[in-house]
């Protein structure tokens, strides 16, 4: 009988971070291929951004109608309430709607991905596609951490969108405040600096959420459990790396002057 | 599995939705910062900006006519603020207005407002120079404040100083103020004073009465009287509005009744 070979911790963080990179250079080699999986991708846009829409909305609205309806008091304190669309905005744009998006998709999209890539391993499906000459990675992987690239930026503009029209509503609650002025305000205050970096970070959270989805549930083991610990660290990983992500973001356009 | 005719075309109208925002968005910043429309670009300079940055507002008239473009050093005392203008707000923008670095509200960003000077000049050409007037700068400002709380301070510790002394009864106010023997002294004093006072009028009564000087009382109360008379004639005659005649009778009049 074939004895079990310790292997110290450190080292096994080293072979899943060395996993994770192959895995990655996988995924840009199966980019560039004659033979995309265009129908795959459209189908997979509509899973992930579509379908992901009524929450993401939902949420983006609350955040914003929230967070003015917390700003208001503080605010009128000071008597700066005027600038309540423009602290708004600004606050939506440059990081509450990215990150919370972000995070909302990893736990509905990462967890998802990672259980369905997880069954198909379990299944024998993958080892399935690829005796029949197809190629997993590009049906599988390649058009769900694009699909993910594409539709996190716009499910978090909606989000925006949303979230500055939640905090009108938030304002006229207590007193009226004509649209155009609102928006006025709130668009004098952004600008390309604002906009910019938050779409570009979340382009980098979708392929955080797409790639740590499959990574996690193509490399799931064998056994119905697995399934279950894809998903999950799926979720846990994919929210991690968002929040590391965001950190450096940060960092960056900081130094850039952003 | 493909993707159904019904998922293509919710997914379309999806992505199409959120590129439109996302245009819309950039529309609008855009549209603020003057990106897009018909402008004309002026500049100034500062020999201090006061924390002016690019993208803050340029305003004329109150209202809100373009931005800050660009902010350099030209030089180790001046710095250059080319600013991109509304082509609407040309006609209006004289070469004799002039461009002062104010402040949105007591905590708004830094902006630049143009004042205008007057109505016979030419109006300003395109990348032209406008006049510029320095901001107050907040750290002299500061400086001066500073300055002033230290006078202050010193003011109020010397007057601290003497308040304390004036309590413990030191110095001529504090005696004056806090010590009985002061007050006996000034006591004694007065009632020294009304003896004194007493005895000089006993002392007048007497002289009145002395054959050497009683012609001269007796002179001084005639002339009170005499000056009394004329007073209440001069008072009489103003109130009747007499006549010439009228008038030098009386005066006839009074100075007999003077001889008498």
């Amino acid at each position: 009988m074939a004895q079990e070979i310790y292997i110290p911790s450190y080292k096994r963080v080293l072979e899943e971070a060395g996993n994770q990179v192959l895995f990655m250079f996988r995924f840009f080699r199966n980019i560039f291929r004659f033979d995309f999986e265009w129908n795959e991708l459209v189908r997979q846009c509509y899973m992930i951004g579509y379908r992901s829409f009524p929450l993401v909305a939902i949420t983006g609205f609350i955040v914003g109608f929230v967070m003015t309806l917390q700003a208001e008091p503080t605010m009128k304190e000071f008597g700066a309430e005027s600038y309540i669309p423009r602290m708004v905005a600004v606050s939506l744009i440059r990081e509450i709607c990215p990150v919370i998006i972000a995070l909302i998709c990893a736990g509905k999209v990462a967890s998802g991905i990672g259980a369905e890539l997880g069954s198909m391993k379990v299944t024998e499906q993958v080892e399935a596609m690829e005796v029949s000459g197809a190629n997993p990675i590009q049906y599988l992987v390649v058009t769900r951490i694009l699909a993910c690239m594409f539709m996190i930026p716009l499910l978090n503009i909606a989000a925006e969108g949303l979230g500055l029209l939640g905090s009108y509503a938030g304002i006229n609650i207590g007193e009226h405040v004509s649209p155009v002025l609102f928006f006025n305000k709130a668009f004098t205050s952004i600008t390309f600096g604002d906009l910019l970096p938050s779409f570009i970070k979340t382009v980098f959270f979708g392929f955080a959420i797409g790639f740590v989805g499959c990574y996690k549930g193509y490399n799931s083991d064998r056994g119905t459990e697995s399934v279950g610990i894809a998903a999950n660290s799926a979720v846990v990983n994919a929210s991690l790396w968002i929040i590391v992500m965001d950190a450096i973001a940060v960092q960056l356009t900081n130094a850039l002057g952003y | 599995m493909k993707a159904t005719f019904g998922q293509k075309v919710k997914t379309g109208i999806f992505t199409f939705a959120g590129l439109v925002l996302l245009i819309g968005g950039i529309f609008l910043i855009g549209k603020n910062k003057n990106m897009f429309g018909d402008t004309f670009h002026i500049y100034g300079t500062f020999r201090n900006v006061g924390g002016l940055q690019v993208g803050n507002n340029v305003r004329f008239v109150g209202i809100n006519v373009g931005t800050v473009e660009s902010i350099h050093i030209i030089s180790d005392t001046l710095a250059r603020v080319d600013m991109v203008i509304k082509e609407k707000a040309h006609p209006f923008i004289k070469s004799d207005a002039i461009a002062n670095i104010g402040s949105d509200g007591l905590m708004g960003d830094k902006l630049i407002i143009i004042s205008a000077t007057s109505d016979n000049a030419v109006i300003i050409k395109d990348k032209g120079l406008i006049e510029t007037v320095d901001p107050v700068d907040f750290g002299q400002v500061m400086d001066k404040v500073s300055r002033i709380a230290d006078n202050a301070e010193v003011i109020t510790e010397q007057l601290a100083g003497i308040a304390t002394q004036i309590n413990a009864g030191k110095g001529s106010i504090g005696t004056l103020l806090y010590s009985d023997k002061v007050a006996k002294n000034l006591e004694g004093s007065v009632d020294n004073l009304k003896q004194g006072t007493a005895g000089f009028s006993q002392n007048m009564d007497a002289l009145k009465h002395n054959f050497l000087l009683k012609g001269y009382y007796k002179k001084k109360a005639r002339a009170k009287e005499q000056q009394e008379t004329i007073e209440q004639f001069k008072e009489d005659t103003t109130g009747q509005n007499l006549n010439k005649k009228e008038k030098r009778k009386a005066e006839r009049k009074l100075k007999k009744e003077l001889k008498q």
